[in-house]
């Protein structure tokens, strides 16, 4: 119980905080530097005095007691601050663009991120006050942000900077992020491939585990970059030696070097975790197993891999989301993927280039994360 | 069984050589290039190019480093990207030659040692050089009166302030600053300089004209687009202590021999493309935030590359 009010009392302390900072950057170009502007000045003061009672009404219903109700209340109240901040930033950014210079752009400022996060940490609190009800916990949960992907996608926010970077790059957009899930779910897949049947290995050979863990550990010590580089020399002398395998794609740069990185960065977690999947399961198991006449195979196929398969997939999981992270360096080594936009944008010197690669990549990492949750937890047997 | 298998492999592998190594003919050309401004505008207008003139392309420009284009040109992953001749000297190990320092030279220099070692061609260049230079705010400028690097040289000797922002590269290594400065007769001491890692121009020009820790001069290149923006201007280098960087369309032999129409396709229009061209081109890229592929379309139309 006072674990969980202090959750929302920093939540909403630090979205009391975010009042203070910027919250739109007004620029000359999309590569001058910046004039912030403090909340009222972005929104006006009547938006401005309503997103600050708002944080006031979620710091007093966190310091309040009380159990369904306040938790609800902090969770419809956050929703609504963080609906009303995305609506006002696309105004305020319209009325803005239209008194500026041409080519001016308006860039959402740290405020209205900080403010972004303050929000979730209120509605985490209120989800674990809400208890076993999941429709309400589905609906303080997304109908937040479900209604900015509204305000997003209903064009309603296409005066901000990052969505002006996005519009005349919607192929290329598209594209690239499509070639990123290409990068990690391929390589996570050949990962898995590999993995299991090398944990398997390790569990049933005490010779081969010491060298496939040196292995998989000492590779994940490795730079990412540095490793897509390192890859380069050797499959390049390879594809002028064998040019059959030019043919098939094999070459020193591009997709070849960063699918063979991201496997091989994939491969601990999922090793692992068949490797303690295996060796954690109860011995008493395996003998009830034998004891009904099952043969070693059917025991491993029907009793030890079902139970070790939950944490297999949480190896998966992790794996996945390194991938996502790491493929961003592919872009580098002219494999692209959404890391193509951050180092654009870092070339450019345009932060709101970075933000548009960066802002995808985040969400991927959560959407697969979620995902992989759910079948980690269909995977896992009942009465476990 | 076993001869069915048999059977089964060889046509897969007949196949696959039939469809992946003899295709022949139309093959499209793979177009890529830097990963920077000038890198995606100038591989928009050879991409528009060829395919107004009938030859398939494949888009992968903006692919990655100079080594690592390089490296997929060489491999045969890219078959056409735009590169600069000074960068001849960096990839065939000539960087105490002085035939970089000369347009003509230099180009004619690359163009042999590329074709002898790696079988690439060099078209016609674009007379516009992306060298490194020195750029500082137009205000210092115009104050101190300082348009060459004479003048500038003039203005460090006589104790006028001044903070130099470059990358660890344009600092040390001796084609840069050291080679401004023995040409010019400046020295520029430790706490006058601010050392970056990376060549980041866009980085070094906003220090400068932001006067971030008192910058007041900036590494930049020639051709880049944010300078005038930023309100900076470049200093020229009357004594020519730079090695030219001139971007022109480098090709693999095989490729122009099946389409040699590709070098009088490209010619006339990088001859189009000097200096101050470019400059205005690179800048509603940068700074306007224009797709490179519209400012690159508007350029052939109004000049009558493109219908």
């Amino acid at each position: 119980m006072v674990g969980r009010d202090s959750v929302a009392i920093t939540g909403s302390a630090i979205g009391v905080f975010s009042l203070f900072l910027g919250w739109l950057t007004v620029k000359s170009s999309r590569v001058a530097a910046g004039e912030s502007l403090s909340l009222p000045e972005s929104y006006g003061w009547a938006a401005a005095t309503a997103i600050i009672f708002l944080w006031l009404v979620c710091l007093a219903l966190s310091l309040a007691a009380g159990g369904k109700w306040r938790s609800a209340g902090l969770g419809i109240t956050a929703n609504i601050i963080l609906f009303l901040s995305f609506f006002w930033a696309g105004l305020a950014a319209g009325s803005i663009l239209e008194t500026e210079p041409e080519f001016s752009r308006v860039s959402l400022s740290a405020g209205i991120w900080v403010n972004f996060f303050a929000v979730y940490v209120v509605i985490f609190a209120s989800r674990q006050g809400l208890g076993d009800s999941s429709l309400w916990r589905n609906i303080v949960s997304w109908a937040g942000l479900a209604s900015v992907g509204g305000l997003l996608f209903g064009g309603w926010l296409h005066d901000i900077s990052v969505i002006q970077e996005f519009m005349g790059r919607e192929g290329r957009f598209q594209q690239e992020l499509l070639q990123h899930i290409f990068l990690f779910g391929g390589s996570v897949a050949l990962a898995t491939v590999i993995g299991v049947p090398l944990g398997i290995w390790a569990v049933k050979n005490i010779h081969v585990e010491k060298p496939i863990f040196y292995f998989a550990n000492i590779t994940q010590t490795i730079p990412s970059l540095a490793l897509f580089g390192l890859l380069i020399a050797p499959l390049s002398v390879l594809s002028f030696s064998f040019p059959i395998l030019r043919q098939f794609g094999v070459r020193g740069v591009g997709v070849t070097p960063a699918m063979i990185a991201l496997v091989i960065y994939s491969l601990l977690p999922i090793i692992r975790n068949t490797y303690v999947g295996l060796r954690q399961l109860d011995p008493g198991v395996i003998d009830a197993g034998l004891g009904m006449g099952m043969n070693r195979m059917q025991v491993f196929r029907r009793v030890e891999m079902p139970l070790a398969a939950p944490l297999v997939l949480e190896g998966v999981r992790t794996a996945s989301v390194q991938a996502i992270g790491l493929a961003t360096v592919a872009a580098l080594i002219g494999a692209g993927g959404l890391g193509w936009f951050v180092f654009q944008g870092l070339g450019q010197a345009a932060a709101d280039l970075i933000v548009l690669g960066a802002i995808p990549i985040i969400i991927l990492a959560v959407a697969i994360d979620a995902l992989m949750r759910l079948a980690v937890r269909a995977a896992t047997p009942r009465g476990l | 069984m076993r001869k069915s298998i048999t059977f089964a492999i060889a046509a897969i592998v007949a196949l696959t050589v039939l469809f992946t190594g003899c295709a022949g003919g139309g093959e499209p050309v793979t177009i890529g290039s830097k990963i920077d401004t000038e890198g995606a505008l100038l591989s928009q207008m050879i991409i528009l190019m060829l395919t107004d003139n009938d030859i398939e392309v494949v888009d992968k420009s903006q692919f990655g480093p100079t080594p690592i284009v390089r490296e997929a040109i060489i491999s045969g992953e890219i078959d056409l990207y735009p590169e600069y001749t000074g960068n001849g000297a960096f990839f065939f190990d000539e960087a105490d030659s002085d035939v970089w320092k000369n347009a003509r030279q230099g180009y004619e220099r690359v163009k042999q040692l590329d074709m002898e070692a790696n079988n690439i061609v060099w078209l016609t260049p674009a007379p516009a050089n992306n060298t490194w230079a020195i750029a500082i705010p137009r205000t210092l400028s115009e104050q101190e009166g300082i348009q060459t690097l004479d003048d500038f040289a003039s203005y460090v000797n006589g104790g006028g302030y001044v903070k130099l922002i470059g990358s660890e590269e344009f600092v040390n290594s001796a084609a840069a600053l050291p080679a401004f400065q023995e040409a010019y007769g400046f020295t520029l001491s430790g706490d006058q300089l601010l050392t970056v890692s990376g060549g980041n121009t866009a980085l070094t020009e906003k220090a400068a004209a932001e006067g971030t820790g008192g910058v007041n001069a900036a590494m930049a290149y020639g051709t880049d687009g944010a300078l005038s923006a930023l309100g900076l201007v470049v200093l020229d280098d009357p004594r020519g202590a730079q090695p030219v960087y001139e971007p022109a369309p480098i090709v693999r032999a095989e490729v122009l021999e099946q389409y040699p129409e590709i070098e009088t396709i490209l010619e006339p229009v990088f001859l189009s493309l000097d200096k101050e061209t470019l400059q205005a081109l690179n800048a509603r890229i940068a700074v306007e935030g224009q797709d490179a592929g519209n400012v690159a379309r508007e350029y052939l139309t109004s000049n009558g590359f493109l219908e």
